[in-house]
């Protein structure tokens, strides 16, 4: 079976803090993983360390049969690494100084070394194809958050990597901008990319992943189909976790609060 | 009491000072032009990762910026030929306006530098990483994403250091530079000081009116280079 993206025993401290305490993770192609959990759980770092975003302090990171020890890696592996991967972050990240057409033209030219001519055609297509094709040349900042993400999605989608990453990518975005991006992501899904989802969209990752990943602590407590995990969790704090989601104001927080 | 000052005459003197405006506008561009350039090191040497480096580079910035510039021309000008000569080299082939240069582009290398510093810190990390994610080497993320945009925060207080590197070019004078304010002594010792409160309200007329045109220029650039870009947020 071929895994495209395999994760050994990832080790991650900020200073003090141990953020990751040795994570594994094998993901296969085509597979749509979304990872859950609480702030401060880790997911973030995670999925930072498997483009080196974020340098894990011990364990190895693969994608596609290309293994990085992460203790030991050099400048040109992490490149390597990265033009495997692409990703969608939470804050958009579109870049700047360019115009939308530009920040989905950009990987392509400089990374991809396609003629300007080539890249553009490619990225009309692409920018068509996640509703932006009115958009192509106004700057990210005269777009809405919605749009932007869409850019964002396409920015990274142009580049046919082996694994897109999204970085909870509707958390920055208002309320009602949310279901235009997911809808962007389920129709990226559906074309049989491996990704690898961070959120807090619970609904989404019932209608889409293939596997649900709940993190802790800086470990995975628990993963299984979205059926499984989402429904009939079997650890404690998965069950937890997921009632706070689904149900903020529960009676059982309040009278923990007002016994305390 | 008889006035002996007659400022109707004013105007006439701009004309006349405005004579020496190329050897402020020489000492100018080529200071700027060092400056810029040696700002530009000194940011890389105060950004780099040499621990050494950096705290040559920063103790560089802070001397530099600690010095008034007029000190920095009397060390210079009048302190380093007396040490050279000791050590049997001749510096009285260089000229007085060599000298305000090199002076000027020491004093405002720290200002560039500054600057520099800032306008590259301000950028937000995300479009670094951004590029970064899309498989970008670090000096292509720099000359495409980074640097682009640190030169558009950069604009306004490069306009800024302009105007002041601008305002201490009038320091050329001190070692007998005819520059424009020098022009000005020289008009006024002609006449032996008789019209020496004219002489130089034309001077200060002058160098405001070239300070507001700066401004304007500033404006411009950044408004042009900038355009349709600012960040939404920050």
């Amino acid at each position: 079976m071929e895994s495209m993206v395999e994760l050994k025993n990832i080790h991650k401290s900020f200073g003090e803090n141990h953020i990751l305490k040795g994570v594994d993770m094998k993901i296969k192609k085509g597979e749509v993983v979304v990872i859950l959990g609480p702030s401060g759980s880790g997911k973030t770092t995670l999925l930072r360390t498997i483009n080196f975003l974020d340098s894990a302090d011990d364990g190895s990171v693969s994608v596609h049969d290309f293994k990085v020890k992460c203790k030991k890696h050099t400048k040109s592996q992490v490149i390597e690494l990265r033009r495997k991967t692409a990703m969608v972050f939470q804050n958009y990240n579109l870049f700047q100084n360019k115009t939308i057409l530009q920040n989905v033209m950009e990987g392509l030219v400089t990374v991809k070394k396609y003629k300007k001519a080539d890249a553009e055609v490619n990225s009309r297509k692409i920018l068509e194809k996640v509703g932006l094709s009115e958009r192509c040349d106004f700057y990210p900042s005269q777009l809405s958050g919605g749009q932007q993400q869409r850019a964002g999605i396409a920015r990274a989608l142009i580049l046919d990597p082996d694994v897109i990453l999204f970085d909870e990518p509707t958390s920055a975005l208002d309320p009602e901008l949310v279901g235009e991006v997911l809808k962007t992501i389920k129709v990226v899904a559906k074309t049989g990319i491996t990704m690898i989802v961070v959120t807090h969209e619970i609904s989404f990752a019932r209608e889409v992943a293939s596997r649900v990943i709940f993190m802790e602590g800086g470990v995975v407590v628990e993963e299984g189909p979205p059926s499984e995990i989402l429904v009939n969790p079997k650890e404690a704090r998965t069950q937890q976790f997921l009632q706070r989601i689904t149900n903020p104001d529960n009676k059982e927080e309040e009278t923990l609060l007002f016994t305390q | 009491m008889e006035n002996t000052y007659d400022l109707s005459t004013v105007p006439s003197y701009i004309p006349k000072i405005l004579k020496a405006l190329p050897v402020t506008a020489e000492i100018l561009i080529f200071s700027l032009l060092f400056g810029l350039l040696l700002g530009a090191l000194v940011t890389m040497g105060a950004l780099g990762k040499n621990k050494m480096v950096r705290i040559i580079s920063n103790g560089y910035i802070s001397f530099m910026r600690g010095i008034p510039t007029l000190v920095l021309i009397f060390l210079l000008y009048l302190g380093l030929p007396q040490l050279m000569v000791g050590i049997g080299i001749d510096l009285s082939a260089i000229t007085k306006t060599k000298y305000i240069i090199a002076c000027l582009s020491l004093g405002s290398s720290a200002n560039m530098a500054e600057m520099m510093r800032a306008s590259y810190l301000a950028v937000d990390k995300g479009q670094r990483e951004a590029a970064y994610s899309v498989g970008m080497k670090g000096f292509t993320a720099f000359r495409r994403i980074i640097l682009p945009q640190a030169v558009g925060i950069a604009i306004p207080t490069l306009g800024n250091n302009i105007i002041m590197l601008f305002k201490e070019t009038s320091l050329a004078f001190t070692v007998g530079v005819i520059d424009l304010l020098g022009k000005a002594r020289a008009i006024s010792s002609a006449s032996y000081g008789t019209n020496r409160l004219e002489v130089y309200i034309a001077t200060g007329i002058v160098f405001w009116i070239i300070c507001i045109l700066m401004e304007y220029i500033s404006k411009a650039v950044e408004k042009v280079y900038t355009k349709g870009r600012k960040q939404a947020t920050s």
